[in-house]
């Protein structure tokens, strides 16, 4: 019995690992970037829109970069999720068996795809095709949102499928009965009963679009401004980290510590949100 | 006017089809366009000679052996961590408030972006523990980010192992552990190397995290211990592809070509395991 | 936790054995990007002569070689610098080469040259049109480096545009990248050392002074840095060998065919 409770309890060790992981990476965020905040003002820090790092005395202010995450991302959603969408009612409701066993692993497969061969092919094919056709710079908040767009369409893909699956059978015989089409069926009776899934497939496909990083360094300009056109470069919150991160130093290195620490909450807030809205799906 | 339902049905039937088609022809697309490019520059020598000048000439070999050494002992490290949870998870407790906080870590930990754990990966292994740019600063990361994939996938592993295995083996007076370790491990065995594998291409895949932590280096030799640091595919890509001069082009577009052919195998062998697995207990 | 915190303790001593035996005959070397393929390159050949020895070269910037080298993170630090910070001051320190820093525009551009000042004035954003230098009606894209490049500490300081960089500049985190850039932009302008220019782009002459070897040796092209090699204390063993080698006659040579300028 002795050994039985050893066990049990070393097990428990291995399995508060994930919460201590979590409690040790948020501890060493806030604390090698908080302070910078409060020296330099958080309002100042969060609504600043200027960006100095070099300026004496430097100033830090993220608005632009925050900004700048949300409009990549909306693109993003804009573009992945209405694809992601029609391609998941296709792949669980109306697919030839034969066919949807075969397009259902090769997205699963596709999900493997480097970020950053994402971001190779932005920058040598898309920013040229922008330029020409579509104006401006070409590295711009199209190209971040197009990119984004097409990455995240597994992951919609796959959680929108797994709602509209969760959708009892019997709900669309009932439609069916009632003599309406394959679409009604979908329109009016299988797309509302699965409304949670679909917001949590949203919430994730974003916490995915803002969290991403290496793509999108390569095909946005890194320009620290808000942008007025879609068409105009801008800096995310994740590539103001990776650009500057590598060669920074004392309070500057803070300051990209507590760039992490806003999109860290955000983050948060966007699982909590996903998760919250799920249980709420499961419940009803 | 009223447009006819059947009509509509149709024509939205039409449009789904294009829709996937087109979704699916893109990442295909980016997948066939970095082959194509990529596997004219891959031959044996690029396979099996050290870098030279920085990488625009030469090979990869060193590359490719201290991704594999990172993501193998990223794995080594996740796993027992994983594994023990997704056990302690379905065998050893009920749902409780303990079960709710460990799963909401797993979760969170699973949402995180890589360069928040890039970020923390720096300031944690490298400078407070004093690891350095390293393969284990860069593993341990890596072990970090795969956690929650691996309890995922074990869980579902676990459960899946039907009920009346474990009355069986009461039945025959085994204690709990002689059961989790006879019965309940080996039936979920298929599931859970799925978690691994999987495990095994994310961290393949991943650069923001590993950039900060295993640091730049491109070794012109074999890496001889935990402490060195070295360059994996992703990282050596993504420098070769910014940084590069264009004559190292051929070779960006070569180390992109195994890079996805090596995860392409990888997501297949988890993808036919799971679906071998899943299809026993049917 | 208790098995977690095992391996972790496992692995550190594995880590700290390694370490600890080859220390006599691995340096390590850190810093400046720019110089990062020369400094490989001197490092395969002091490997050839010194069979055994193992060099890492980590490509990290200017700032962190200097910040790396004060707190004894590599043997060697690098960095391109006009001149060397206040941080860098109590560092041991050996100029071993210079680089100019060309300004480069699309090759489609007609402009050939601009003044020192016209470079600054685009770069603060008080001239935002190709056609107020010469050229076409066209409004100009700046690209720059990153924060705290070396290249891009220089530049600004010769320029004159420290802390005042336009707005609306992109950003890229290395000369390539800034290189790839131009060369696909028709309007952008961007800076890059020397020895990472190709044909890709076209060199701008400033002040009527094209960028060559030539000039920046003799001093009339007012764009170029100082590549150093830092350590924390006056050189010795292995890092003294390596700072030696790379002021030899050999390792100048080296840096000559690098397309680098040499000191001596």
């Amino acid at each position: 019995m002795k050994k039985e409770t050893a066990i049990r309890l070393t097990l428990l060790g291995l399995a508060m690992s994930t919460v201590t992981a979590l409690a040790v990476i948020t501890t060493f965020i806030l604390k090698e970037g908080v302070p910078v905040m409060f020296r330099q003002g958080p309002a100042q820090f969060l609504f600043g829109t200027e960006w100095r790092p070099s300026a004496e005395p430097p100033v830090f202010g993220v608005w632009a970069m925050i900004v700048g995450s949300f409009a990549v991302t909306a693109g993003a959603l804009a573009i992945g999720f209405p694809v992601g969408l029609g391609s998941a009612i296709f792949l669980s409701e109306f697919a030839p068996r034969r066919i949807a066993g075969l397009l259902k692993p090769a997205l699963e497969l596709l999900a493997g795809i480097p970020s950053v061969v994402f971001g190779f092919m932005g920058m040598l094919v898309l920013l040229p095709w922008i330029r020409a056709h579509v104006g401006g710079p070409g590295a711009s908040v199209l190209a971040g949102s197009i990119i984004l767009g097409i990455m995240i369409l597994p992951t919609v893909i796959s959680i929108s499928m797994d709602a509209l699956r969760s959708v009892p059978r019997s709900y669309r015989e009932g439609s069916f009965a009632l003599g309406a089409t394959g679409w009604q069926t979908t329109w009016r009776v299988t797309l509302p009963a699965a409304r949670a899934g679909l917001v949590a497939a949203v919430i994730l496909g974003m916490g995915r679009a803002v969290g991403e990083t290496m793509a999108v360094i390569m095909v946005t300009g890194n320009t620290v401004q808000i942008p007025r056109s879609i068409t105009q470069p801008v800096r995310t919150l994740t590539s103001n980290i990776a650009l500057e991160m590598n060669y920074a130093d004392g309070e500057h290195r803070e300051a990209l510590f507590a760039t992490g620490v806003v999109l860290f909450a955000i983050i948060m807030i966007l699982n909590t949100i996903a998760n919250a809205v799920s249980r709420l799906g499961r419940r009803s | 006017m009223r447009i006819p339902p059947r009509a509509v049905h149709l024509t939205m039937l039409g449009f789904l089809w294009v829709v996937t088609l087109s979704a699916v022809a893109t990442l295909a697309g980016i997948v066939g366009w970095v082959l194509w490019r990529g596997l004219p520059s891959v031959t044996p020598r690029f396979l099996f000679s050290m870098p030279e000048a920085a990488g625009a000439e030469g090979g990869i070999a060193s590359v490719i052996l201290g991704t594999l050494f990172i993501i193998i002992s990223a794995v080594l490290v996740a796993t027992p961590l994983g594994v023990g949870t997704a056990i302690y998870l379905v065998e050893y407790t009920r749902e409780s408030w303990v079960t709710r906080v460990i799963r909401y870590g797993s979760d969170c930990l699973a949402g995180i972006p890589s360069i928040i754990f890039g970020l923390f990966g720096y300031v944690f292994f490298v400078l407070f523990l004093g690891f350095r740019w390293s393969i284990l600063s860069g593993a341990l990361t890596l072990a970090l980010m795969s956690l929650p994939t691996i309890i995922r996938t074990s869980e579902v592993a676990l459960r899946s192992v039907p009920q009346s295995f474990r009355e069986v083996s009461y039945a025959l007076g085994a204690t709990r552990w002689q059961m989790v370790l006879r019965v309940v491990i080996p039936g979920a065995l298929p599931g859970i190397v799925t978690g691994i594998v999987l495990a095994l291409g994310r961290s393949m895949s991943e650069t923001a995290a590993v950039i900060f932590t295993a640091g730049t280096v491109l070794p012109d030799r074999v890496p001889s211990s935990p402490g060195d640091s070295v360059r994996t595919l992703a990282v050596h890509f993504y420098i070769l592809a910014t940084e590069g001069a264009t004559d190292a082009q051929p070779r960006a577009f070569g180390t992109a070509a195994i890079l996805v052919l090596a995860i392409l195998v990888i997501n297949v062998s988890a993808y036919t395991l799971m679906h071998r697995f899943l299809a026993r207990y049917r | 936790m208790r098995l977690f915190a095992g391996v972790l303790l496992g692995l550190a001593a594995l880590t700290g054995c390694g370490g600890g035996e080859r220390k006599a005959n691995h340096l390590t070397v850190a810093g400046s990007t720019a110089f990062t393929p020369v400094a490989q390159k001197l490092a395969d050949a002091f490997k050839a002569r010194r069979p055994g020895v193992t060099i890492d070269v980590h490509s990290l910037g200017s700032m962190v070689g200097i910040k790396s080298t004060n707190e004894g993170g590599c043997d060697i630090g690098m960095a391109d610098l006009v001149e060397l910070p206040e941080t860098a001051k109590s560092l041991k320190s050996f100029a071993v080469a210079r680089d100019g820093i060309a300004v480069v525009v699309h090759p489609n551009n007609p402009v050939s040259g601009l003044t020192a000042a016209e470079i600054g004035g685009i770069f603060d954003g008080t001239i935002a049109n190709w056609k107020d230098v010469g050229g076409p009606d066209a409004v100009i894209t700046v690209i720059c480096r990153e924060e705290s490049s070396g290249t891009r500490r220089s530049f600004d300081t010769i320029a004159k545009v420290k802390g005042r960089v336009t707005k609306s500049a992109q950003f890229q985190n290395s000369n390539g990248a800034c290189r790839a850039a131009v060369a696909s932009t028709p309007n952008a302008i961007s800076y890059v050392t020397l020895v990472q220019t190709d044909p890709s782009v076209k060199l701008l002459k400033v002040d009527g002074v094209e960028p060559t070897i030539e000039s920046v040796r003799a001093g009339s092209y007012p764009f170029a840095a100082t590549d150093f090699l830092l350590t924390r204390e006056d050189p010795a063993g292995l890092s003294k060998e390596f700072i030696d080698f790379a002021l030899s006659p050999e390792g100048q040579k080296l840096i000559v065919e690098a397309g680098l300028i040499p000191v001596k």
